[in-house]
């Protein structure tokens, strides 16, 4: 297997962002030839992992999904982000960008492959795109990463997740619930106002967390709990799916209108009455 | 007739003649890492969905590197299979992907472990 001549590394380079004309580099490539993965990587970053603008302007909000729903029965979110697309909601997704859809074309990842066949690559095309475990334990950060934190960064209006059990290592906590927080362009998540968990955000970050530790507690504390709330009003079968008892039982403290995504979230300031308690419960990292 | 696939070498669909005749479709996994075929057995049509965990990485004598992988299937579909049990099912899948890597990335893969989850056939199936 021979390295491509220079002159297709400076077409992929040219065709930085275009799916049609990054295709039609690959596609050229001869049997026997592979581009760098270095190259390629560079390239599947370019593409832009925003909703495709003929979609953003009849959309209300953006869908996030991470880990199962059951994992005894290893039930997985897809049918019900699924759902949530085909709803009235008018809610877009990660599939609804050209990233995905030039990933799912199929070239790239073949080319991928080949290329760190080539290399004598330890890491496999699926370590690639979804990262690898490293020594430490931590996840190393893949192209979805990539996609995935921009995606998050562009989401307005009404965030729904399919995250009752998301996996702290996984795209959610690592690369989406950050740049939410970060870009603050949100009007609600799961039927809740935004403010909700900025307030419990800055609360963290006052009493010293921080890094990957504060997104987890913020998701663990807030985001899981107001998932499965919002989507076993969404879904019959969600509840059943999900089996175990509610790990979290927001009734108690917030509002129990949980249909509270379109309405205007400036008028739910029921959550004001839980701030103090989120401050009674931080205590100091032992650090 | 050892494969059948395009020129691009899209991953898919393409049919293997070993002792049975199967075609795998591929279906491309999102950022879910959730790995969806479709796998046609001697003109029955098993539909599944698994995850894919590399076991173990290492090198060989020759300083390659391979993979031993394991396919959890968590979602199954398919009419009912006369003298068939999962271990069958297993293997034929195990047998598909195998030639599916061979296909695809022939130096680098090692042991194929196929295991079909007990929930699999209560899982609802999605994909196109």
């Amino acid at each position: 297997m021979n390295k491509v001549s220079d002159k297709y590394i400076e077409q992929l380079e040219k065709a930085h962002g275009s799916i049609a004309m990054t295709l039609g580099v690959l596609k050229a490539v001869e049997q026997g030839q592979y581009i760098p993965s270095e190259n390629l990587i560079q390239s599947a970053k370019s593409m832009s992992a925003t909703v495709h603008p003929s979609k953003k302007d009849h959309i209300k909000g953006y869908i996030f999904a991470s880990g199962k729903v059951n994992r005894l029965k290893n039930i997985g979110y897809q049918s019900y982000t699924a759902e949530l697309t085909q709803s009235s909601l008018q809610l877009a997704s990660i599939a609804d960008t050209q990233a995905t859809q030039f990933i799912e074309e199929g070239t790239f990842i073949a080319h991928l492959a080949r290329s760190l066949d080539a290399e004598n690559s330890p890491f496999t095309e699926s370590d690639i795109m979804h990262g690898y475990i490293q020594s430490d334990q931590s996840r190393a950060l893949g192209i979805w990463d990539h996609y995935s934190a921009q995606y998050a960064a562009n989401a307005t209006g009404h965030a729904v997740t399919v995250t009752p059990n998301s996996d702290p290592e996984r795209v959610f906590v690592k690369s989406e619930l950050p740049v939410l927080l970060a870009y603050q362009k949100l009007e609600t998540m799961n039927g809740k106002p935004f403010e909700l968990f900025l307030d419990y955000k800055t609360a963290l970050e006052n009493a010293g967390y921080k890094g990957p530790e504060l997104y987890q507690i913020i998701d663990k504390d807030l985001v899981q709990g107001t998932s499965i709330e919002y989507m076993r009003s969404f879904s019959k079968g969600f509840q059943k799916s999900l089996e175990v008892p509610v790990k979290h039982d927001f009734n108690k403290t917030f509002s129990d209108d949980i249909n509270v995504l379109y309405k205007e979230a400036g008028n739910d300031r029921s959550y004001q009455n839980t701030d103090t308690e989120f401050e009674n419960t931080i205590t100091t990292p032992a650090h | 007739m050892p494969y059948e696939n395009d020129h691009t070498e899209i991953y898919r669909p393409f049919t293997i003649d070993r002792e049975r005749n199967y075609t795998l479709n591929d279906i491309p996994a999102g950022p879910d890492g959730i790995y969806p075929f479709i796998l046609d057995l001697d003109g029955t049509e098993i539909k599944f969905a698994c995850e894919k965990t590399i076991l173990d990485r290492f090198q060989d004598q020759d300083g390659q590197w391979r993979f031993n992988i394991k396919w959890e299937v968590n979602t199954i579909n398919h009419p009912p299979l006369k003298n068939v049990n999962d271990n069958d099912i297993e293997n034929h899948i195990s047998e598909a992907l195998t030639a599916f890597g061979e296909k695809h990335n022939t130096s680098r893969i090692g042991d194929i472990v196929v295991k079909i989850h007990p929930h699999a056939r209560q899982n609802k199936w999605h994909w196109s």
